[in-house]
């Protein structure tokens, strides 16, 4: 049972915890994205940000995590994180998300004589020609793949 | 004489298409959203809709024909709202006219076009952009007014030949329309106004055109007169560009389970003045008046009804966290009494005025600059779900596909 006394007591260390906590910046905090730059903005050093280096329409990009038997060839491994962009348009050799069946997953997109198909990480496994009848759909186009060295 | 246009876009079945964006295997099937502590129905697909499902339906009611008919049930996930809703607001501020959001799921729009048809065009591109950048479906009504936007966008909606995009300029189309629409279902006309309206002879937003001004006017103030001219035709309700300032700031949530418990009731306190103080910050706000809350269940036949509330005025307009949780906290102290089980908690924060810096003795002399780091700590440091009994219900919600590292969507790379 909390009494008032001990809820300031930690309230008072919480402040002293923030107060040297490195500050963070959110990604994706603003979906509008900046302005025009201005000659004048060329004279003024700022600090390399990741959000417009790696994402160029912030209200179309999302985070997907990639699960399961490695996609290396395409240098994508179980639980890297996948940034996704749907307003880039997909084309032959695109690593895309696609819904099949229901469920996301990750594809190579080609173009074989005017067909296209869904190729699948596993060599063995067979390409799916997206046709009229194929339950399958394009989700996004991935742009980047994080992946990490420490957990 | 450029004709001025606006248009109204509204998203289809926002929640349920939100889910959809995610979780492909809820497209096609009938789905609904219930509300916090999974109480009533607040949102359904169209394929629930035929159902006859009606809006606000209790679920508990529902619950024998949700399962006869498979219809899947999803606890609200407003985290993946907001998100999805602020990217569709980005997208239409991107567009050549200017924009009024108006709710969670609709934005006005007053068109610079030079033709009705470049109007067309500009909804139709939009409606495409926004299906491909978010995977949220749309509906554009366009209209010499706000007030006939809103009629356009019921037809754009409900109208499959139209592609989602309806525009309601020629006379005769607007007459169509209105002998077709219920007075009730005019924006800006409640249930009180119809029933008043609908006393008096007046069915159809056709009929209310052609009523006498002075009576509208008499009866429905001037705000039902704007709305009487619009219909008209006539232009006087414009965008509004500013963003409402807030009167008044009130938060409270049911609990999951009755709880008793006075830490646990101090912590949904704290969460709820937490929540309120950043809303007050964002606005550059303050509060002078503070109110606290709890009640027990009214409809329990074991509890004898017990609702409490305590109010205090505050020497200056304050938004600070942990100086409103304390003052909160002694207004607790007085409304709090022993052996009840506690429904609801919630705060209420009047008199709202721009802040006033103030020195609370209370506080450490390291400033106010970690209020909001304040807050996001207040929230980690909560103890585990499972020791909050007073978390509304969510047994059914999504994951935070959009706002959380743990809680992305997966995709196989079979």
């Amino acid at each position: 049972m909390s009494t008032h006394k001990e809820n300031a007591v930690i309230i008072a260390d919480l402040a002293q915890i923030a107060a040297t906590a490195p500050l963070l910046i959110p990604l994706l905090h603003n979906y509008v994205s900046a302005g025009f730059p201005t000659p004048a903005d060329d004279t003024v050093e700022r600090s390399l940000d990741l959000n417009t280096h790696l994402i160029q329409h912030p209200a179309a990009t999302f985070f997907v995590r990639a699960f399961g038997d490695s996609m290396t060839h395409a240098g994508i491994q179980s639980g890297d994180i996948l940034i996704v962009d749907r307003a880039i348009e997909a084309r032959h050799g695109s690593i895309v998300i696609a819904v099949v069946n229901g469920d996301f997953t990750v594809k190579r997109l080609e173009q074989l004589n005017g067909n296209w198909y869904l190729i699948p990480a596993n060599p063995v496994a067979e390409p799916i020609a997206l046709s009229e009848e194929v339950t399958a759909s394009l989700w996004g186009v991935v742009i980047h793949v994080i992946h990490s060295f420490v957990p | 004489m450029k004709k001025r246009l606006f248009g109204l876009v509204d998203c289809n079945n926002f929640f349920v298409s939100c889910e959809r964006v995610f979780n492909h295997q809820l497209v096609g099937k009938p789905v609904v959203v219930l509300s916090s502590n999974d109480g009533c129905v607040i949102a359904r697909s169209a394929e629930a809709k035929l159902l006859g499902i009606p809006m606000g339906a209790p679920a508990f009611k529902y619950r024998d024909l949700f399962r006869s008919n498979e219809v899947l049930v999803l606890s609200s996930n407003f985290g993946l709202y907001a998100d999805l809703s602020q990217r569709v607001m980005a997208i239409l501020e991107t567009a050549p006219c200017d924009v009024e959001q108006y709710s969670i799921d609709e934005a006005f729009l007053r068109f610079n076009a030079e033709s009705e048809a470049t109007a067309v065009e500009t909804a139709r591109t939009l409606s495409k952009q926004i299906w491909q950048w978010t995977g949220i479906p749309v509906s554009i009504g366009i209209a010499p007014t706000k007030t006939l936007a809103k009629v356009a966008t019921e037809y754009a909606k409900k109208d499959l030949t139209l592609n989602g995009v309806c525009m309601l300029t020629e006379q005769s189309a607007i007459t169509t329309a209105l002998e077709n629409l219920p007075v009730g279902d005019v924006w800006g006309i409640g249930w009180r106004t119809a029933k008043l309206l609908t006393q008096k002879g007046i069915f159809t937003a056709l009929q209310l055109t052609h009523t006498d001004d002075r009576w509208i006017q008499r009866k429905l103030k001037i705000t039902g007169l704007k709305t009487v001219w619009e219909l008209r035709g006539i232009s006087c309700i414009d965008l509004v560009m500013e963003e409402r300032v807030p009167q008044s700031i009130i938060r409270s949530r049911s609990f999951g389970m009755p709880i008793s418990d006075v830490g646990h009731l101090k912590e949904a306190i704290a969460s709820h003045i937490a929540h309120a103080c950043t809303k007050l910050r964002a606005h550059n706000l303050g509060a002078t008046t503070l109110s606290v809350f709890i009640k027990t269940n009214r409809h329990s036949s074991s509890e004898t009804y017990y609702s409490g509330i305590g109010t205090i005025h505050l020497p200056v307009a304050a938004h600070e966290t942990d100086y409103l949780v304390s003052k909160a906290f002694d207004v607790f102290a007085t409304i709090y009494k022993y052996g009840h089980w506690y429904k609801r908690a919630g705060v209420m924060m009047h008199g709202l005025r721009s802040y006033e810096h103030f020195q609370h003795s209370f506080l450490s002399d390291k400033g106010f600059t970690t209020a909001p780091l304040m807050d996001a700590q207040v929230g980690t440091v909560a103890l585990n779900p499972l020791e909050q009994p007073w978390k509304t219900k969510q047994e059914k919600r999504s994951p935070n596909f959009t706002t959380s590292w743990d809680e992305l969507p997966i995709a196989s790379l079979k």
